[in-house]
């Protein structure tokens, strides 16, 4: 009796541990779906979800900390963080793109601070587009991401440089207005604007299409 | 200046602390203002996508897998299943009623056994050993495939997942080999789909961890005794 309850105990046991493997092609699945296995610790869909947005992280956060090391601690971090708190992501308030790169983003800015380094912030690290060319090697995984990519580097190459400028500060390295301002030398009021009319003309342009 | 110019620079989350107050404010009380700032917020979140890009070395996705497996492991205890929490994921899978008063009766009727329950979550929590990931990389036959094989450190079963491999005619498949000191067993065959995908569970004769290496091979459908075609996959332990 003791020697079966020990068996009933480790085959059960063995059942709850090890992940479970259905026959799932990861590949094909949406990203929500993808969250929730995720959620449920199945590793396949976490490996997944780096291939698909391994790549998007690592740039944001290498264009924040300009350092392979620092970008890469990062990365892992966000990943890590998908693994753990997946079962917090909620599909209808934002796309997993978008909460990857979010976390992604406030970790680099985290990063920064907590290194005490900033870069000299004059790097525009963005990639716009001329009218003639397109992104044939995006970090979009799908043809939808892929136009969205196309759009929105198409708007920022329409920007002046001193605006693109104060969005990359802003947006990469967390710099406040008034940092913004003392960095470059510049008035706040100055700042404002750029920042301002910045934002308003990529609205307008994303807006329409 | 008026709280609808500061919007752009509260979705970017520049403003200054005192501003940051102001423009929440104002937020609390304006449906209109809460609407233009999630059409900035979208630019917000769109602005990645003209980053830049830089790839990842190629060994950052097999660190994260084995820290992600790592701190599975830690915090396993925290996810062994209470008692009450079963009963909780059973209603969580819309259980019917009935279905949850047969379990209570056969908890019931099993009320000698709730040792063996915490038995089972005893074993449970001390099996909670760090799970085991080998990264596989093609040979010059296939350059492009990739594969993870992942495993508990204790465990007979694991599952593998490749990636970039090329899709085989039907009489053929590929054959996972478990390697130890010379000797291959065979870990199973698999196909992939078309765009060189495919996946195998894997239940080994003894635990996996204590074999030293593994590869791949293309064989005849079914699988082979011993390797016989061209090994695509290999790494080791």
């Amino acid at each position: 009796m003791a020697t079966f309850a020990l068996c009933a105990s480790v085959a059960i046991s063995r059942r709850l541990i090890v992940p479970t493997a259905s026959p799932v092609n990861y590949r094909q699945l949406d990203d929500a779906t993808l969250m929730q296995l995720i959620a449920r610790r199945e590793a396949g869909a976490l490996s997944e979800l780096y291939d698909r947005y391994g790549r998007l992280v690592y740039t944001v956060a290498y264009n924040a900390v300009a350092d392979s090391e620092g970008a890469e601690e990062i990365t892992q971090e966000v990943f890590i963080q998908a693994w753990q708190n997946a079962h917090t992501y909620r599909s209808d308030r934002s796309k997993v793109a978008t909460w990857l790169t979010s976390i992604t983003r406030y970790r680099s800015i985290d990063f920064l601070r907590r290194r005490k380094v900033r870069h000299h912030g004059r790097h525009v690290p963005w990639d716009t587009l001329g009218d003639a060319v397109h992104a044939q090697d995006g970090v979009g995984e799908t043809v939808e991401q892929r136009l969205q990519q196309d759009r929105v580097r198409r708007a920022l190459g329409t920007l002046p440089p001193e605006q693109q400028q104060v969005l990359a500060l802003a947006y990469f390295q967390g710099y406040s207005q008034r940092e913004i301002a003392e960095l470059l030398d510049l008035p706040l009021g100055t700042v404002k604007t750029r920042v301002r009319l910045a934002m308003q003309k990529l609205r307008q342009m994303l807006n329409e299409g | 200046m008026h709280v609808q110019d500061l919007l752009p620079a509260y979705a970017l989350g520049i403003l200054d602390a005192e501003e940051t107050a102001r423009v929440a404010e104002h937020l609390a009380s304006c449906a209109t203002c809460r609407a233009e700032l999630a059409s900035y917020e979208e630019v917000v979140d769109t602005l990645p996508l003209a980053a830049r890009e830089v790839a990842p070395p190629p060994h950052l996705k097999q660190r994260i897998m084995q820290a992600a497996m790592a701190g599975q492991a830690v915090t396993s205890p925290q996810q062994t299943p209470s008692l009450g929490q079963w009963l909780r994921d059973l209603f969580a899978w819309r259980v019917p009623a009935w279905g949850v008063a047969m379990v209570a009766v056969i908890l019931l009727l099993a009320g000698g056994n709730l040792a063996l329950w915490q038995q089972l979550r005893q074993a449970r929590t001390t099996v909670s050993t760090p799970m085991r990931i080998v990264a596989l990389s093609g040979t010059e036959t296939a350059p492009a495939a990739t594969g993870l094989l992942i495993f508990d450190q204790e465990g007979f079963v694991g599952t593998l997942v490749v990636d970039g491999m090329p899709p085989l005619d039907h009489e053929h498949q590929y054959q996972l080999w478990l390697i130890e000191n010379g000797r291959r067993d065979n870990g199973g065959v698999f196909s992939v789909e078309a765009d060189g995908y495919g996946w195998l569970q894997i239940r080994g004769e003894k635990p996996l961890s204590s074999y030293q290496a593994f590869g791949i091979t293309v064989e005849p459908a079914g699988g082979s005794p011993g390797p016989t075609g061209p090994k695509m996959l290999g790494g080791e332990l």
